[in-house]
């Protein structure tokens, strides 16, 4: 059971942004991966969750092949994602939000809709006491009602992780879940995603502020100019001196 | 007078058939279909021929809904993963197509002369009456549609529809195919502007390529622009205007004698230009602006 | 054979004139953002101000273009400050339909004063050369020269001036060339010149080719259009060679789909295209995110 990917590169406008890439992270694991601005992070995300090709390498998720399929596709196979900067829909509630997040609705097939209504009204039920679920777990009472256009940053990136959740999904691809988050709900964050691995999600999670993820992940790989440089336990990879070099010009904080 | 009321109600619900379905494709969803008159066109044409061969006017309105429906789809296959401008460039070919088809194949359509003596409906009550039953038809259906749509847009399909206009990356991202929803919103548009042309043929009673022209299609687009995208009143509101207008300008010519019915035409297109351009101006929200998109 | 090679001509001819169209779409595509579909009608007002000027100055051909391409960028102009301008910032949508809208108030402008007569312009009766079944009319020749030279032109002043390089800048990034200090306003300002005056001669040129009527520009319009897609968005050149390849293929077509169809081959080559090849045949891919 894992996530693997074997030689993945890719070139943006002439830049060799992902650089014969290859790694594979168990699916029952959490996973960080660090690197400095420009390293590849992000189009690592994009390459993974089908958003952008890889110019050559394969990924494989749980020993199925995941090349060729689109976004959408990869995320009924239970792989879902977020991103850096969360992308909620505005217009609607927070609760509607999570809604649109579960999978198979018969509501949003016109057949059903139209000649299976009390099929469709029973499962929305079920989705919102899902939704109201998510929304207790993760805290979001207080602003469930709200369009998601209103709430705060850090609001935000709790949706954008409930919004995952909602899938039902194997695999959680997190794109900076701390970011521009206060002290108070990293730790909150954090939490949820202890407890959703002992769950039985897994996570990958891209991450600038390396205290709090260390903390989170049993293993941290390290990019550099669309290479790994380094892969082990947090506190090993964090005193290997070319990190150091490359991430910070020698000093980790 | 009555009779020309009752004329007037049922193209009101014919045009507001029209917009409705332009409101679930451009008002809800954000596509731009600029092609709207080849769908009526199907449906108008189909509708026709089949009650012209004897068989029931009903199959013939279902015929042309379904036809419709069915025309669309490749439509939407190929332009709903492209940019937004290439489904308006596609769309307003395609109508011009169906109109070169329709003067072309002069073996099924009679070409230019059109097609006359279209069978009406509840032939057997007196004039007065018939238009009467006919009006009845025509709001019913446009209830039917009415509900149709309110049941839509309150429902997880209609929920998607408004995740999609936020961010299609996003929908996406939790495992739905923002291309498949818009093609059916795509159909659904068309089907009703074909059940919208049937109506019109049985009740004109003759048609022809002329009536099918871009100019039906930017009809429902004004309807629609003024009333309110994205809001069924908005399209109910928005195609009584648009009557108003259009019938509005028999009137001026018994003030203003020296203009002929000519240039009468032409001032009915001098308005829809004029007014498409400063609602896009100045009011864009329409005059009855949808309060959940602000 | 020698019919075919004649359709050719006559088909490079008429691609000439959809190549002049689709430069203005194409140009607007990549610089304004949006397919600016008044430039049929904008065509229309050229050729009846044409028709009309010269019928006053007897029969001065000259006259009548100089006259069209003043009237044609004016409106160009104008309705880049009354409308598009103020469109700049909204959705994509708003500056199309209302694009449309200045078609309708052109056309029917040009309906309510002047009726839905044809009119024709004055040019001496030249017989075809002829050499061995190939004929060759001499207007055709200047038509294509002047459709020539009026592209060449367009393309110098695209690529070789200062005025082209800033145009290109802000058809690739508007923000970065207004934060480098280009002032976009002008730039935006000779777009729609360019514009007018590429509508005015393509319009000049099918009245000549044809007859003065309302609906001139409107008919070319999709074939334009196809062209500036089939080219790849925001690609001049591409744009210029599709629209000739369309006007041969839409003539050599015709002895097979006959003549009501081949205003159709332009909607069938752009539907292929957008199967095969979405980017346009020229084009760099580009997909909705």
């Amino acid at each position: 059971m894992t996530l693997e990917l074997r030689n993945i590169s890719k070139r943006l406008g002439g830049m060799l942004v992902l650089d014969g890439l290859s790694f594979s992270a168990g699916l029952d694991e959490l996973t960080g991966i660090i690197g400095p601005n420009g390293a590849g992070k992000s189009t690592l995300f994009a390459v993974i969750s089908g958003f952008q090709g890889g110019d050559t390498g394969s990924t494989r998720f749980d020993g199925e092949t995941l090349d060729g399929l689109r976004p959408e596709q990869r995320v009924g196979k239970g792989l879902a994602r977020t991103f850096q900067v969360p992308r909620p829909f505005t217009h609607l509630t927070v609760r509607e939000n999570l809604a649109v997040g579960a999978q198979d609705q018969a509501g949003e097939k016109l057949v059903d809709l139209f000649v299976r209504p009390w099929r469709v009204r029973a499962q929305d039920k079920a989705i919102f006491e899902r939704a109201d679920a998510t929304i207790d777990f993760l805290g979001l009472g207080p602003v469930a009602h709200k369009p998601a256009g209103q709430i705060s940053g850090g609001q935000r990136k709790l949706l954008e992780l409930g919004r995952a959740l909602m899938s039902e999904p194997r695999y959680i691809l997190l794109d900076e879940p701390f970011a521009g988050v206060n002290p108070v709900l990293i730790e909150q964050i954090s939490e949820r995603i202890v407890e959703a691995k002992a769950r039985g999600v897994g996570f990958l999670i891209v991450e600038h502020d390396l205290s709090a993820l260390s903390r989170l992940v049993s293993r941290l790989l390290v990019m550099d100019r669309g290479r790994l440089i380094a892969d082990g336990a947090p506190g090993q990879v964090l005193d290997d001196r070319t990190v150091q070099e490359a991430y910070m010009g020698g000093v980790v904080s | 007078m009555l009779p020309y009321l009752v004329t007037i109600a049922i193209m009101i619900g014919i045009y507001g058939l029209l917009t409705l379905g332009l409101n679930l494709q451009y008002g809800y969803t954000g596509l731009i279909n600029f092609g709207h008159v080849a769908f009526f066109a199907i449906g108008a044409y189909t509708s026709a021929l089949i009650s012209l061969a004897g068989y029931p006017i009903a199959l013939g309105m279902a015929a042309g809904t379904v036809l419709a429906f069915l025309a669309a789809y490749p439509l939407g296959l190929l332009c709903l993963r492209l940019r937004a401008d290439y489904l308006a460039i596609v769309t307003l070919s395609f109508s011009e197509i169906i109109r070169t088809v329709l003067i072309s194949e002069e073996w099924l359509t009679e070409g230019t002369q059109g097609l006359p003596g279209i069978p009406k409906p509840f032939s057997s009550l007196s004039q007065g009456n018939a238009d009467l039953a006919y009006l009845a038809l025509v709001a019913t259906a446009m209830l039917v549609a009415i509900l149709l749509m309110w049941r839509l847009s309150h429902s997880p399909f209609g929920r998607l529809i408004r995740a999609v206009r936020d961010d299609e990356d996003a929908v996406r991202a939790v495992g739905k195919d923002p291309a498949q929803l818009k093609i059916k919103t795509l159909m659904l548009g068309a089907a009703l502007a074909g059940l919208a042309g049937a109506f019109y043929a049985h009740y004109v009673g003759y048609i022809s390529p002329d009536q099918f022209l871009p100019l039906v299609t930017f009809y429902a687009w004004i309807a629609l622009i003024m009333g309110g995208a994205g809001t069924i009143t908005g399209a109910i509101v928005g195609s009584s205007l648009l009557l108003f207008i259009l019938e509005g300008s028999r009137f001026l010519r018994d003030v203003v004698p020296f203009v002929s019915e000519v240039q009468m035409a032409s001032l009915r297109l001098a308005v829809i230009g004029l007014g498409l351009v400063l609602f896009m101006l100045y009011r864009p929200q329409g005059l009855i602006p949808d309060r959940s998109q602000s | 054979m020698t019919e075919y090679i004649n359709l050719v001509i006559a088909g490079t001819v008429q691609g000439l004139v959809i190549a002049l169209a689709a430069l203005a779409i194409s140009l607007s595509f990549a610089v304004a953002r949006f397919p600016n579909a008044a430039t049929g009608d904008t065509m229309t007002v050229g050729a009846y101000v044409a028709v009309l000027v010269q019928a006053a100055t007897a029969g001065s051909l000259l006259a009548g273009s100089i006259a069209a391409i003043i009237v044609t960028t004016l409106v160009s102009v104008a309705c880049y400050f009354l409308v598009f301008k103020k469109l700049e910032r909204r959705p994509l949508v708003a500056s199309l339909i209302a694009s449309i809208g200045i078609a309708f108030f052109l056309r029917s402008m040009l309906t309510f004063f002047l009726g839905f007569e044809q009119h024709v312009f004055q040019i001496p009766i030249s017989r075809a050369l002829n050499f061995s079944g190939i004929r060759i009319i001499p207007i055709d020749l200047w038509l294509s020269g002047i459709a020539i030279l009026v592209l060449a032109a367009t393309f110098v002043l695209l690529f070789l001036t200062p005025l082209g390089r800033r145009m290109r800048a802000v058809a690739a990034d508007m923000d970065l060339a207004r934060a480098s200090g280009i002032r976009s306003g002008r730039v935006m300002i000779a777009l729609w010149a360019i514009s007018g005056v590429l509508s005015a001669v393509a319009g000049i040129m099918v009245g000549i080719k044809t007859v003065v009527t309302p609906d001139l520009g409107w008919d070319l319009l999709l074939p334009a259009f196809a062209a500036a897609i089939l080219g790849g968005i925001g690609s001049p050149g591409g744009a210029v060679l599709a629209a000739i390849l369309l006007g041969v293929a839409q003539e050599v077509s015709t002895p097979f789909v006959g003549f009501t169809y081949k205003i159709a081959l332009s909607f069938v080559a752009l539907i292929a295209v957008l199967i095969v090849r979405p980017a346009g045949l020229f084009g760099q891919p580009e997909r909705v995110r």
